[in-house]
């Protein structure tokens, strides 16, 4: 059994560990916390341990490289405070059960597997609770230490949850429903924060904007991967990319002052999907998923789209307001810092994707159909 | 000859190059001048008006000529698919135009009246700092509207509707140095977004039901023996769905109130959205889909009934304004009803003459606006003097304290406003701040915590309240 999966599920991680880098990068320069020469190793050990994430097959091996990332970030952050050290041990637990109770060798023999059901309802607990707990727009101070769209649990989520589903019918509705409920929560928490703007420090609410529009994307990602529906799971997968791409940009212009209003509106253009950016694409596809069997799914997720719209919009005037009100006499002209290289970067990927998004929705396809496309037990026991 | 000239003009190579300069060259005009803001080159003045200007008179010509050339045509029509954009299994998004009568009027009111604006604007907006950013955001605007207007399919109507209205709101804070426009801005982009869900939902679900957007599907819909069918219960979920987003971008009642807020953009701004091309783009969505309609009497009532409540409320407040650009908003939108309610009547063609004219007639109106009091008082001193009455009012018949009283209804806006914010805006941020609570790390005020009560969503907060 090889201990590699080098599929295009691989593929579709790699851009989004790559910006994960270039995101610790980023702030350990910004912040004078590292030279150049640590911040770039930080970052390339980043990005190699998301990549042999996304490329192993074994789960001992992902729980191996789980812990070694924890150990990564007590080196960066000096301390093991947070969400993630949590997030990471209820996953390394999951895959160590699955590799126990199995016993799992290969991510590819879980379908082939029968596992006992109490096993399998503990492991989909443990790395669903993950997946939860990376959603909730719970401690906000987190939010720099957090990554972008969270790529192990997605790891986690297509190698180990969405097979492991297969075996229970109720999956396939359950999981939506609450992904649903999630992202609801999320919306309106992005509209309070942004309704009550002034009562926050700027910096903290660009912190609850991120966290909570995290927690939105996330929460359509999760809805689609589990629904069951081709569409709709290619779409999740896009809107994995989008929602990482529109956070990036979000981050890079709200965190800069004075503020690139420019820049700052683009960024929220690609994160309420836009037409011709990368967003419209994945909206598009996870929309039509959805509707084809479950329809008040998709209505709950249309309702969601518009109130995290309005909420992001609102939390942005208010930012600019307020910034405004305190920086600038009134009535002379608004001071503007010009757009940083990741800003720009970010704006032409999504522009890019957005309208020639072909290849790109191909390779989103085929990595659906690495992840998703195992046989059944179904169509196993058909086969005899 | 000219028979053969006509075959020539109206075949498919020359009405392609038209649609592509139509589509790509007011776009192309706001890239240079979005990128050249990015980089951080100020060009002048002149160069971006340069630029813009013929960018989009390019895009004005040739959407005329395209229009006419259609027309030439033994069908009237235009279809083409320009190129797929992407497939997922049976599921495949088309880049794709439609040209007939109704797009090709709407386009060339566009094609006339873009240039004349840009052109009044190089100079009204002289020495303004946003002049790069407006005249970007113009070129975004006409950008969306032609796609708007051309799209072959629901998904390219829609692509065109969200640059309006992203454009739009962003037009209204173009005095960004001030809360206010920034804040009316938000209204305006909250209720436009309301319009989009809406018309991403009606495409979806016109997906689901008829497996196919494109218009020349979509138009055949309501008649017997047409390519695709839908029965009546899909029907009128289609077309309330489209009325919803027609109500969010033309203003109809009971979403009206927000053309009040963004007369906060310029003038010139507020003439191209809520004079002559967004507040129609509702009229025409209703307009495109009117075959839908045909056998669905539960919609077609709700598309006259909103219309016409429309139609007296916005008479009525646009009457006790004391604003020029407050009272013309109001105007259109108005006339955005009535012209709703006879689409909603099955008078089409009628409808479409009442929205070409009135596309021009406001246009002058809003950009006459900043000098009306002038105007006014030239009228009146050609005229010999007195005072001067435009027309009849027809609430002038009821008695005195049933007018007085519906005075002082229209002054509130008949409490529309205050009602959808009691029905919509206060319950949802009411359960935001559910939701969202404890709050810490709230902001330190002289050494006291801020109280953690919500600000009303809709409440405009000037500056002196913080």
């Amino acid at each position: 059994m090889s201990m590699w999966m080098v599929d295009a599920f691989f593929w579709l991680v790699l851009p989004i560990a790559a910006l994960e880098a270039a995101r610790i990068i980023r702030l350990e320069l910004k912040q004078e916390r590292r030279t150049l020469g640590a911040a770039f190793a930080f970052g390339g050990a980043e990005l190699v341990a998301l990549c042999l994430c996304a490329a192993t097959a074994s789960p001992l091996f992902l729980a191996g490289v789980t812990a070694a990332r924890v150990v990564l970030y007590y080196l960066r952050e000096g301390n093991l405070g947070g969400r993630r050290p949590l997030k990471s041990a209820l996953i390394a637990a999951g895959l160590l059960l699955l590799a126990w109770a199995g016993p799992i060798e290969s991510f590819a023999q879980i379908v082939h597997v029968d596992i006992a059901p109490v096993w399998r309802h503990a492991i989909l607990g443990l790395i669903g609770l993950t997946c939860v707990l990376t959603t909730l727009p719970v401690r906000i101070a987190d939010e720099p230490k957090e990554t972008l769209v969270a790529p192990l649990s997605l790891i986690a989520f297509a190698r180990v949850i969405l097979p492991l589903g297969s075996f229970e019918p109720e999956f396939v509705i359950v999981v939506p429903v609450v992904a649903a409920g999630m992202s609801l929560i999320c919306a309106l928490w992005l509209l309070s924060a942004g309704a009550r703007a002034n009562q926050f420090e700027p910096s903290t609410l660009v912190s609850e904007i991120l966290i909570c529009e995290r927690g939105v994307i996330l929460s359509f990602v999760w809805m689609g991967l589990a629904s069951g529906i081709d569409l709709a799971e290619v779409g999740a997968l896009f809107q994995w990319w989008a929602g990482a791409l529109a956070l990036l940009a979000l981050e890079a212009s709200l965190r800069r002052r004075p503020l690139p209003k420019p820049m700052a509106f683009f960024a929220l253009a690609m994160t309420v999907s836009l037409p011709g950016t990368i967003g419209f694409v994945a909206e598009d596809l996870l929309a039509q998923g959805l509707l084809e069997l479950r329809p008040y799914v998709a209505a709950a997720f249309m309702g969601v789209t518009a109130i995290n719209a309005a909420a992001l919009y609102l939390a942005l005037v208010n930012i600019i307001v307020d910034l405004h009100a305190g920086e600038t006499p009134f009535g002379s002209a608004p001071r503007e810092a010009s757009p940083s290289l990741m800003m720009l970067t970010t704006a032409a990927l999504a522009l890019a994707i957005g309208l020639a998004p072909s290849p790109f929705v191909d390779l989103a396809t085929r990595a659906h159909t690495a992840v998703v496309h195992h046989p059944t037990p179904a169509s196993h026991a058909a086969h005899g | 000859m000219i028979y053969w000239l006509t075959n020539v003009l109206a075949s498919q190579p020359p009405l392609h190059v038209l649609t592509l300069v139509t589509l790509l060259s007011p776009a192309a005009g706001a890239l240079v001048l979005i990128l050249l803001s990015a980089s951080g080159v100020r060009p002048s003045e002149r160069w971006v008006a340069v630029v813009s200007g013929v960018t989009v008179s390019a895009a004005a010509v040739s959407s005329v000529l395209l229009a006419g050339f259609t027309m030439l045509r033994p069908d009237n029509q235009f279809h083409e698919v320009l190129w797929t954009m992407y497939s997922v299994g049976t599921y495949h998004l088309d880049v794709s135009i439609y040209v007939d009568p109704l797009s090709a009027m709407l386009t060339a009111l566009g094609g006339c009246t873009i240039p004349v604006l840009a052109r009044y604007s190089g100079r009204y907006l002289h020495r303004e700092p946003g002049y790069l950013r407006f005249f970007a955001l113009v070129g975004v605007a006409s950008t969306g509207f032609f796609w708007f207007v051309l799209g072959g399919s629901l998904e390219m109507a829609f692509f065109g509707w969200e640059l309006l209205g992203l454009s739009s709101a962003l037009l209204v804070a173009f005095f960004w140095d001030r809360p206010q426009p920034v804040i009316a801005s938000g209204r305006v982009f909250a209720t436009y977004r309301v319009a989009d869900i809406a018309l991403l939902m009606s495409m979806v679900l016109l997906h689901h039901y008829a497996h196919d957007t494109s218009w020349p599907a979509v138009l055949g819909i309501g008649e017997e023996g047409a390519v695709v069918r839908i029965h009546t219960v899909a029907a009128t979920v289609l077309g309330l769905a489209f009325l919803i987003a027609a109500m969010g971008k033309s203003a109809l009642f009971p979403l009206t109130g927000y053309v009040l807020r963004a007369m906060e953009g310029p003038t010139t701004s507020s003439a191209l959205f809520y004079g002559t091309l967004s507040i129609h783009c509702g009229v025409y969505l209703i307009l495109r889909v009117e075959p839908l309609l045909e056998n669905v009497p539960v919609a077609r009532v709700a598309v006259v009934v909103v219309g016409l409540l429309t139609a007296i409320t916005t008479a009525m407040s646009a009457r006790v304004r004391a604003d020029a650009k407050g009272a013309l908003a109001l105007a259109s939108a108005g006339q955005a009803g009535l012209m709703i309610a006879e689409a909603g009547m099955g008078w089409t063609d009628f409808a479409m003459c009442h929205l070409l004219a009135h596309g021009l007639l406001r246009l002058a109106q809003f950009l006459r606006s900043p000098s009306w009091l002038e105007d006014a008082q030239t009228r009146r001193r050609h005229l010999g003097g007195g005072s001067h009455r435009s027309g009849a009012y027809l609430e002038q018949s009821l008695p005195a304290p049933i007018r007085d009283a519906l005075y002082a209804a229209a002054l509130s806006r008949f409490g529309i406003d205050a009602f959808v914010d009691r029905m919509f805006t206060r319950p949802l941020a009411a359960l935001a701040h559910l939701v969202s609570r404890p709050r810490p790390r709230a902001r330190q005020q002289d050494g006291q915590r801020i109280a953690d009560t919500p600000v009303p969503l809709h409440g405009a907060r000037a500056r002196g309240d913080r």
